[in-house]
């Protein structure tokens, strides 16, 4: 290397809160739409909920514009809140995309 | 590789051409200057619109610089995150035509990108795209931003200094082959990016005038004179640069700091405030990056400047993130050097930071406090960054000396 790279471009970093604003703006530029779920889908999650509530599952969820997958144990099911209780924190049924069934060799019918 | 194309993207007059936007006036025809008039005279100019300095007034300078004979002069007070939301949503602009990897944002109105990868993706010559980059700004924004394009950094930096403003389309490309012809002639040598005071001087000694001078100099002989930079200034005098935007660069913080200019000459007796409040917004930032202080360091300017001040530090006995034991460090400080003069710059900074892992235990105090009020600033910095930093301030904020939430109100030390 016979000179200082990208070192001498570093910006005159005078504003600290630049930074913050471009973090939250491509933060809220990468968010997605949430993905429809088709009535497959939605009978498969009414289906692992109803038979294996008392497993550990996969969920994959939407949240604020993005996608994310967790394991985790139900605590309890509020049916006419639609929310499922998990240790810390609940998840509105409405935004589980898919649940990993636990049996899917049984799950062909 | 071979195939990069770099483009400057520069905001003409950024500030004074948003509030230009914001009134409905042309930003390249208002005459429209971007000052704070609640304060003193000295204050900053930070920004002059175009038709200002066509007249001829100074780009930088103070407001009791500006000529008085022109009537239909336009005051704009500073509004900063108005200025930082605009910068984000032109950078929002770049990233629909590139990815976040080949951007590289150099300032608050300035950004580099690499666009070499997508020109076949778009089947157009850079300067057509540069041409619908700049519309697409002034479509969404009514802001007129110049573009430099080069084969590198460095002659991109270059064109849209020295050339892209003059051009009518605000567009300059400038390639390998234009060196001798467009970067030798430029005059002085201090007009060249990265060449500042001192190293013209420097420069000048060695009978160094102009950049044909550099370009044709000894390359043994200047990296023997200035080391690495040396052969840095000889290559970007003979319009190379090797800086890559995707190999990004980022410093390893080695210190926070904070200063204010007061708004009045401060008596000694009512600086222990200020800089418990100076203390309190520096932690804030210390935590957030999640290390300990070791050294803690104070400046004082008085306000006679020919009296001087003084800037001293101090080593801590234990690394800590507590506002308290910082505090008192910083008080050590004061109350051994501060002469009974009027004040008016004050300046903190922490640094010699270590990992927040084990700690040393002291005899000296008490862990039960230490970790209870550890606990308690944090509790504090959660509620400040979820409903902002005046939510929730001491009460001495309410006293007359207090500076926090004027200061809250700013970004960058200029109005919000």
């Amino acid at each position: 290397m016979s000179d200082r790279g990208m070192k001498k471009w570093l910006p005159f970093n005078a504003l600290i809160e630049q930074n913050e604003f471009l973090e939250r703006m491509i933060y809220e530029k990468h968010k997605i739409k949430k993905p429809q779920i088709s009535v497959e889908q939605a009978s498969k999650i009414d289906r692992i909920l109803k038979e294996h509530a008392d497993n550990i599952l996969t969920f994959r969820i939407y949240l604020d514009g993005y996608l994310y997958t967790f394991n985790g144990k139900i605590e309890k099911l509020d049916l006419p809140n639609h929310k499922i209780y998990f240790k810390d924190f609940f998840v509105p049924i409405k935004d589980i995309l898919d649940i990993d069934d636990p049996e899917p060799f049984c799950s062909i019918s | 590789m071979e195939n990069d194309v770099i483009f400057v993207i520069d905001m003409k007059a950024f500030y004074a051409s948003i509030e230009c936007v914001e009134r409905g006036l042309d930003p390249l025809k208002a005459k429209l200057v971007v000052t704070d008039t609640a304060r003193r005279e000295a204050t900053i100019v930070l920004s002059v619109s175009s038709a200002l300095k066509a007249m001829g007034v100074p780009s930088r300078c103070r407001r009791r610089d500006l000529p008085k004979d022109i009537p239909d002069m336009i005051y704009a007070t500073p509004r900063m995150e108005m200025y930082v939301k605009k910068s984000a949503e032109i950078v929002s602009i770049f990233l629909d035509y590139v990815g976040q990897d080949d951007i590289h944002v150099y300032s608050i109105d300035e950004s580099f990108l690499n666009i070499g990868p997508y020109l076949k993706l778009y089947k157009c010559t850079p300067h057509e795209l540069a041409a619908k980059i700049l519309k697409r700004i002034q479509d969404q924004t009514g802001l007129i931003a110049t573009c430099g394009i080069g084969p590198n950094m460095f002659l991109a930096k270059i064109a849209d200094d020295i050339e892209a403003k003059h051009n009518k389309d605000f567009i300059a490309e400038w390639n390998y082959e234009d060196v001798p012809t467009k970067l030798w002639p430029i005059k002085p040598i201090s007009e060249l990016w990265g060449i500042k005071a001192g190293y013209t001087a420097k420069l000048n000694a060695l009978g160094i005038y102009s950049v044909y001078d550099l370009a044709h100099f000894s390359k043994e002989l200047l990296i023997d004179k200035f080391g690495l930079l040396g052969e840095e200034l000889y290559n970007h005098a003979n319009g190379l640069d090797e800086a890559k935007i995707r190999e990004k660069y980022v410093p390893i913080s080695k210190g926070l700091s904070l200063g204010q200019v007061l708004m009045r000459d401060y008596k000694k007796d009512e600086m222990p405030l200020i800089l418990k409040e100076m203390t309190d917004e520096l932690t804030i930032r210390l935590r957030k990056v999640n290390k300990n202080c070791n050294c803690v360091h104070l400046m004082i300017g008085y306000a006679n400047m020919a009296e001087g001040g003084f800037a001293h530090q101090c080593e801590l006995l234990t690394p800590t993130s507590i506002n308290s034991e910082l505090y008192k460090s910083i008080m050590y400080l004061f109350n051994t050097y501060c002469e009974n003069k009027p004040i008016r710059r004050v300046g903190i900074s922490y640094t010699n930071f270590s990992e927040k892992t084990a700690t040393q235990l002291s005899l000296f105090s008490d862990v039960k406090t230490q970790e209870d009020e550890e606990e308690m600033f944090k509790t504090l910095d959660m509620v400040m960054t979820k409903y902002g930093k005046n939510s929730i301030t001491r009460t001495s904020a309410l006293t007359k000396s207090s500076t926090i939430k004027e200061r809250h109100n700013q970004i960058g030390g200029h109005r919000k």
